[in-house]
This record gives structure tokens, C-alpha cells and sequence, in this order.
């Protein structure tokens, strides 16, 4: 699987619009190790594709290893970034600075805000979740979606007081990775890391949570603070998502189902793959998001794994009623 | 408090959101007793077992086992000393018999630890000791009702601690699987773990254990020697049904047998 | 150009033209109290002198400044009805071409008034706008007159033009990069001013990835400043766009998005602007 990835990732570089051949992409790789001009080959190969190849991978990482956390946390086949409101926090973050047109000097301002705005979403359904009696299942579940909801209306109300900005909004909603490279993998890393380090740390608390939060405190996992660790890991993971990509479906939810039907629920194993499966599964997306048009016109990568996502989603369902 | 002691409860008081259902509450146990917890039904047993294994927030007074305050030790530190077998299990679907296991090796582990070769022979054992090791591949979804609680059991006889809470562990068994349970408990037992199971039947439990505690409204209403506090006159008494108690044919322990209301 | 209009016909004639949705649109007289739905039609009543007959604007509107004052109806995507009603205007004009544009048309002819729906794609409808906007506001002539006059500036322009066409590329939004496409008015006024437009993609506006820039690597890439494109990022500041040479040679400019993006009389202004920067690539000193 590992290997699945990397090879995944040398053989995207070649998909693009401009025409390059294997040679020239091969020289534009060496070129980073012995340095050499500028070349616009250069430029396409290492820093266009080579970066948004990687973004799109650590993305799909991310939102997968994040979605298979939601699962197991809210014990729910449904849940993913979304249920928790965080992905709405970002896009509403994001729907407020674009309206306001917010700028931060010498930064990148979109990432930031929608980072801010993921995390203020979390914390929102956090404490919500708190003031209705506890971090249970459904008390999350109906926070995220009360949160989410909120959160929604008031994209809504941007919307249709800033026509102008409508587009940019939409685009954002809809989740794509043009014009993101490295820049954006820098700017993620400081989230995807911590968050990955802290979701694998407590796999085997993940597991053990299965039993309920009793029988967890019975066999010594201190449940309060696990779920708190884990959500705040899964919620790192989600924001360093969407704060580089948008809001992209499916992923989340498709990947680890499909991961544990594979591979059956063990934590750590399942969210190691989750994270490979994810990652390849958007980087895919994201090639066929950039060259399924013609003249180098670009579909925004949400659309593409949305549309592949949902009937894959039906197939998975109606298989697992069969068996 | 002396040494010795296995579970020292003073002056317990608990409930659940400001409903209190055990007042004042004092128990001792020591160690290498068989216990039964006894009483009609909401007299409160579980919510004893449930304070005792520590998932119970609103507490009042002290418990301690093995001489620890529980209330000060972590959720790992309590586990290392009281392995509990639930009334309810969940929906553990997919999840690896092994896996399931191996869970009550967790509070043996370090943080970040995988589990070690002695701790899959730990689970081992516990597996055979409950005849389920031949279920140790299989998805705990696909287990009967009996083959669960024997996997359960399991888990809990794998965290190897001194003391054992049981909560009507024998409800989802047969008769043949619950004797086979409670052979192993009076094995493990001798051996020196402490058991404490609350029970429905009164029959089994007199059976097989040596101390019974009656509860009734949330207080002891009767603890002693099984002998002496399985009478007819106590049972009615408690249960408000009228009872007679006969010795068993065999072991001679005392049996207790309903009363048509004529 | 006002005496013009006053020569036009007599109060109390009915005018009548047939909008671009191929319905007759009829007044007992010509229109005295109008309102647009779309910002451009407020320019070209002005530009007949006529912009007293105008009673609201929408939120957006600021052309010209004369309007400000007036009330606003909502917004050109959700244009308040009731408000409309309440107005009592005799003609409510709206820009044809998509089909949301449609509702409030129904809705407020259900309610009885006029409606007239133009599209303004490109100059041909520009123009025949403008004169249909003339016969139903009683200055058919000086409408005439003043296509007339944009007609012959364009033509001027048109023969002006020498030399190699420059191939441009017009953003209309970055980041998530938004271009010109050829179905744009932009691609009108490029091939107008003398370039054409390099991305050859049939839509009004394309989505591209960097990657396609430089592979088309225009000649002079122009990025529009407005509602869709607040802070147009300058090209050195973009890392993958180093190798272009419309940076290299800085041929990079900002245009204004309300003179470039929305057609209407102000688009003669962006070919006028356009022109001179073609002119400027066209006589640039070549390293």
C-alpha cells in the first residue's frame, strides 16, 4: 500500500496540460539535488505538480484518518468532518473574510481564517456537547449538528448580502487544490503532524472505546481525557484539510469504511491504511479534477470524489446489507 | 482500616443526577472471599458494583480496595486492581475475539506500548480457562449470547487482578455454561482472587458462595455466613413473597423455593 | 443631446419594441419611471441623457453618481419585488441570458407591469440595446446618434490596429484562478483593440490550473480589480508564475472589472484602454 502511494505520486506527476516528456520530467526532478535555472519545466514538474500532488495526498490523508476517528469516537457509521461542524466552521471563517475582504499581510490569508474558523466551530460543539451533560455520543452528534446548521444559515446570510463575492464563496464550498504547492503543504504540516501523532497515540484507546465509555473506565482508559485528545487530534487533521483544500466530501467517509472492511476495526492498522487509501484516492481525484477537460480547464476536485464518492458510498451499503 | 482488607466501603452514598439510591452505605471484604450481592429489584446492587468499579461520579464517603482510595487513583490505576463483567455488553460487531481479549491487558501496558508476548499468553490462558480460545479468531458479532459472556469473562479474567466484580454474569447462560462459570469462579477463587457478583439467583449464589449481603432500598439489610442468613423467615422478609428454604439434597446448602399465594 | 430627445416624439405616443425574448413590448407613452435591474442600463439612460426617469437602483449600482440617492430595490441576483411594485414604475428593464434572470420577470408582469428583457453579450446587442432603450424612453434618436458615435470610435479603433496581435490573457479571479473565456465580452474588446484572447476554451468564464498558463504563456496578461477579484495579487508575487513572459517583459496590468467584465456602454472604454496597452506591447523595446 505504501508502495501504491509512492508510485501514485511519481506517476501523477506526469498528467498535466502541458506537455512534457518523461525525460524532461525525470530533469527536472534531478534538478533539485544539483540545482541548475529556472526552467519552466522546472516549474511545472517541481513546483506546480510535485506540490499539489503532495498537498492533495496529505489532504486525502488527513480527512480520512479524521473521518475513521469520528466514526469510531461517535460510534457512528455516518459521522466524518462534517458531523462535527468543523468543516462548516472553516467554510463560514472563510465566507466571512472573503465577504469582508480580510487580508493579512505577507500570509496567506483564506488558510488561516479557515483554521481559526474549524477550530472555533470544534470548540463551539465542545462546549455545547459540555452544557447538555457530557462528551456522550449523542450529545456530540446533536451539537455538531445544531453547530453546523448555525453555521450554514450564516453562509447563507453572506451569500445573499455579497453577491459579488458568491463565486469565491462557492468555489471555496465546493474544495480544490488549484493553484496550491508546497506553500500550503508548509502551512499544514504544523496541523497534520501533531494531529496525526495524537490520533495514533490513542488508537488503541479508540479500540478499547468500542466497548462504551463504562466498560472503557472498567478496563483503565481514562475516557474523558482520551476523547478529548482524540477529538482534538482529529480536529487538527480536519482543519489543516480544509484550511489548504476547502471543504471535500466523501473522503472521509468513504476511505474508512472501505478500510475496515479490508481490514477489519483495528485502530492502529486501520488508520494507517485510511491515511494511505485517503491519500491516494484524493490524489487521484485531484488528476482527474485537473485534466478530464479539455485546454487545461479545471473541475474543483469536491465535485470529482462527490460524484464518484456517493455511488460508491450506495455500493458499499448495499453490499454490507448482503453479507 | 487493617490490612487484609480487600474492599473497605465507609459511609457511601451514591445515585445518579441527584437521585440518590445508596444511603450511607458500610461494607467490608476481605481478601479470598466469594461474595453475593442479593436484593429485590432497584435495591441498588448495581449501583454498588458500579461505584465500586469506579464509573460512578457522584460519590459520597470512601472506597477503598486493596487499601487505595479509588477515588484518588486514575482510571488505570483502579483497573490494575478490579476487573468488573458488565450486565450489558455492547455491539462490538467486527471486532477480533483476540483484540477483545487482549483489552484487559490495558492497564498492564506502558503508554504508547504494544502488548507483549507475556500479555497474549495471559490472554491465552484466560481463554482456555474459559474454554474460548477455539473463539479467538472469530468477530465477537458473530458470538451466541453464551460464547460472548465466556469471551468477556475472559477479558476480565485477563486483566489479572485481585478482585473481580460480576454483575448477573450468568444471566445470558444456560444451566450447563452457568455451572461451568461458576465452577471456574470457585476455582479462581481458591486460588486466591476475591469475587463479588451480584446475583438474581438466589439458589446459585447460595450455592456457591460463602458470604451473601442482602440490599433493600439502598441499604444492607442482611450480611453473613451463607448458613445463617438463607433462612425462610429473612427471605420473605426482604422479598415480601413468602419462602421456603430447604437444605440441598446433596451439598446440604440451603435452598430457597416460592410459595404459590394460596 | 437632451434637445434631441425633447425633438423626439410627442408625449402620449405609444412606443413599442421587441425585447430579446422575442416579446412585444408596448407603451401608451414613452417611459417615465423606470427601473433596471442591471446596473449598465442606468449608464446607457444616462448617456441618452435620461437618467431623471430612473426611481431605484439596485444595492450595487453607482453609475451614474445621480442614483445614489435613490432607493435601493435589492440586490441584481434577488431583486426585492415588492419594493419594485411599490415604486410604480411604467418600465423595469433586465438583462437577459440566464435563466434565474426570468423569475422576478414572471413575477412582476403577473402583477402587471412592463418588463422589457435585453441581453448585452457582446456589441451588437450592445448597440441594439441602446437604440431599443431609446425608442421606449422617446429619444430614438439620439440613441441612434450616440451608437452611431461608439460605432465609428470602434471602427477607428479597429482600423487603427497594426502590427502582431498579442495573445492575452484576462483573470477575473485569483486565487482559484478564473479566466476570460472566448463566449466573455473580453474576448470581444481583445479582438477589437487589436489582440486575442489565448484561452480558446467556448465558455464565459474558464477555471485553469497555473500549469496551462504557462503553457499558453500569454503576451500580456491583464487581472481585474473589482467584486470578483478584491485584491488582484500581483504577477511577481506569485511563485509558479516566474517563468512567464508577460512578466519578464512586464507586461502585466490591472484593469478595472466594471469597465472590462460587465457589458454595457463602458465596454467602448475598455477597448479604448485595451488598445493602448496593446499599442504599448506592440512598440515595447525588446531586450
Amino acid at each position: 500500500m505504501a508502495a501504491a502511494a509512492l508510485l501514485s505520486i511519481y506517476v501523477a506527476l506526469f498528467f498535466g496540460s502541458y506537455p512534457l516528456t518523461a525525460g524532461a520530467i525525470h530533469e527536472a526532478l534531478a534538478s533539485w539535488f544539483h540545482g541548475g535555472a529556472d526552467t519552466q519545466a522546472m516549474v511545472i514538474v517541481r513546483d506546480i505538480r510535485l506540490g499539489r500532488v503532495l498537498l492533495s495526498f496529505l489532504t486525502g490523508s488527513a480527512l480520512a484518518v479524521s473521518g475513521a476517528v469520528f466514526q469510531g469516537l461517535l460510534r457512528n457509521p455516518l459521522a466524518d468532518p462534517f458531523t462535527l461542524g468543523i468543516s462548516s466552521g472553516a467554510a463560514c471563517a472563510a465566507a466571512l473574510a472573503l465577504a469582508l475582504g480580510w487580508t493579512l499581510p505577507g500570509l496567506s490569508t483564506l488558510p488561516l481564517v479557515a483554521l481559526t474558523g474549524a477550530f472555533a466551530a470544534m470548540f463551539m460543539v465542545l462546549a455545547l456537547s459540555r452544557l447538555a451533560g457530557g462528551f456522550s455520543r449523542e450529545n456530540l452528534v446533536l451539537a455538531g449538528i445544531v453547530v453546523s446548521t448555525f453555521l450554514g444559515a450564516i453562509i447563507a446570510l453572506i451569500k445573499s448580502l455579497n453577491e459579488e463575492s458568491v463565486s469565491a464563496i462557492v468555489f471555496w464550498i465546493l474544495g480544490s487544490f488549484q493553484g496550491r504547492g508546497f506553500e500550503h503543504v508548509q502551512l499544514m504540516l504544523p496541523y497534520l503532524v501533531p494531529g496525526m501523532a495524537l490520533v495514533l497515540g490513542f488508537a488503541r484507546e479508540l479500540d478499547i472505546l468500542a466497548l462504551g465509555a463504562e466498560q472503557a473506565v472498567q478496563v483503565g482508559v481514562a475516557v474523558a481525557r482520551v476523547r478529548i485528545a482524540l477529538l482534538i487530534g482529529a480536529g487538527m487533521l480536519t482543519a489543516a484539510a480544509v484550511c489548504v483544500s476547502g471543504i471535500i466530501g466523501f473522503v472521509g467517509l468513504v476511505v474508512p469504511h472501505l478500510v475496515r472492511m479490508l481490514m477489519g476495526p483495528e485502530s492502529r492498522p486501520m488508520l494507517l491504511f485510511s491515511a494511505l487509501g485517503g491519500g491516494v484516492l484524493l490524489l487521484w481525484s485531484d488528476v482527474m479534477a485537473r485534466t478530464i477537460l479539455h485546454h487545461g480547464a479545471e473541475l474543483p476536485v469536491g465535485v470529482v470524489t462527490a460524484l464518484f464518492g456517493a455511488p460508491f458510498f450506495c455500493l458499499i451499503m448495499a453490499r454490507g446489507r448482503r453479507t | 482500616m487493617t490490612m487484609g482488607k480487600m474492599v473497605h466501603v465507609e459511609g457511601l452514598c451514591a445515585g445518579y443526577d441527584g437521585q440518590q439510591v445508596l444511603h450511607d452505605l458500610t461494607l467490608n471484604v476481605s481478601r479470598g472471599e466469594f461474595m453475593a450481592i442479593l436484593g429485590p429489584n432497584g435495591s441498588g446492587k448495581t449501583t454498588l458494583l458500579r461505584a465500586l468499579s469506579g464509573v460512578l461520579s457522584s460519590v459520597k464517603g470512601s472506597i477503598h480496595i486493596a487499601d487505595q482510595d479509588t477515588c484518588r487513583l486514575s482510571a488505570r490505576g483502579r483497573a490494575r486492581l478490579c476487573a468488573t463483567v458488565a450486565q450489558k455488553n455492547p455491539d462490538l460487531s467486527a471486532l477480533q475475539v483476540l483484540s477483545l481479549v487482549l483489552m484487559g491487558r490495558y492497564p498492564h501496558i506502558a503508554f504508547l506500548g504494544g502488548y507483549s508476548d507475556a500479555d497474549h499468553d495471559c490472554a491465552r490462558r484466560a481463554m482456555q480457562e474459559t474454554s474460548s480460545l477455539h473463539l479467538r479468531s472469530r468477530h465477537a458479532g458473530t458470538l451466541s449470547g453464551g460464547e460472548l459472556q465466556r469471551v468477556i469473562m475472559a477479558k476480565a479474567l485477563a486483566q489479572d487482578t485481585e478482585l473481580l466484580l460480576l454483575d448477573e454474569a450468568a444471566s445470558n447462560l444456560d444451566v450447563a455454561r452457568t455451572v461451568d462459570l461458576y465452577e471456574l469462579l470457585r476455582a479462581r477463587n481458591l486460588n486466591g482472587l476475591t469475587i463479588l457478583t451480584v446475583a438474581h439467583d438466589l439458589n446459585l449464589a447460595a450455592l456457591y458462595c460463602r458470604r451473601l449481603v442482602f440490599l433493600k432500598g439502598g441499604r444492607i439489610v442482611a450480611d453473613g455466613p451463607t448458613q445463617e442468613i438463607f433462612t425462610s423467615h429473612l427471605l420473605s422478609d426482604i422479598y415480601e413473597t413468602p419462602i421456603a428454604v430447604v437444605p440441598h439434597p446433596i451439598t446440604g446448602a440451603p435452598q430457597a423455593h416460592l410459595l404459590p399465594r394460596a | 443631446m437632451l434637445e434631441l430627445c425633447l425633438l423626439g416624439l410627442p408625449a402620449g405616443a405609444e412606443v413599442a419594441v421587441t425585447d430579446d425574448q422575442g416579446r412585444m413590448v408596448r407603451l401608451h407613452q414613452p417611459a417615465g419611471r423606470i427601473i433596471a435591474l442591471y446596473g449598465a442600463f442606468n449608464e446607457i439612460l444616462a448617456d441618452l441623457g435620461q437618467a431623471e426617469l430612473i426611481v431605484a437602483r439596485t444595492a450595487a449600482d453607482e453609475l451614474p453618481a445621480s442614483i445614489l440617492c435613490k432607493p435601493s430595490i435589492g440586490t441584481h441576483l434577488r431583486p426585492n419585488a415588492e419594493l419594485i411594485l411599490a415604486l410604480r414604475p411604467d418600465l423595469v428593464l433586465q438583462l437577459g441570458g440566464r435563466s434565474e434572470a426570468m423569475e422576478p420577470v414572471r413575477f412582476l408582469e403577473e402583477r402587471g407591469l412592463t418588463v422589457a428583457v435585453f441581453d448585452m453579450e457582446n456589441f451588437p446587442q450592445l448597440f441594439s440595446t441602446m437604440e431599443r432603450i431609446g425608442t421606449l424612453t422617446g429619444c430614438e434618436h439620439a440613441a441612434k446618434e450616440q451608437v452611431a458615435t461608439m460605432r465609428a470610435e470602434l471602427e477607428r479603433i479597429r482600423s487603427s490596429r497594426t502590427g502582431t496581435r498579442p495573445r492575452i490573457f484576462f483573470e477575473v479571479r485569483y486565487p482559484n484562478l478564473l479566466a476570460a473565456g472566448q463566449e466573455s465580452i473580453v474576448s470581444e474588446i481583445m479582438s477589437l483593440a487589436g489582440g486575442i484572447n489565448c484561452v480558446q476554451i467556448p465558455n464565459k468564464l474558464v477555471r485553469l490550473g497555473e500549469e496551462e498558463v504557462l503553457r499558453l504563456d500569454p503576451d500580456i496578461y491583464l487581472m481585474q480589480h473589482g467584486p470578483m477579484n478584491p485584491i488582484p495579487v500581483p504577477l511577481p508575487e506569485r511563485p509558479f508564475f516566474r517563468t512567464l513572459s508577460s512578466l519578464r517583459e512586464g507586461q502585466f496590468f490591472v484593469v478595472d472589472q466594471g469597465v472590462f467584465s460587465r457589458p454595457g456602454p463602458r465596454s467602448l472604454e475598455a477597448v479604448r484602454q485595451l488598445s493602448r496597452i496593446v499599442h504599448g506591447w506592440q512598440n515595447r523595446s525588446r531586450p
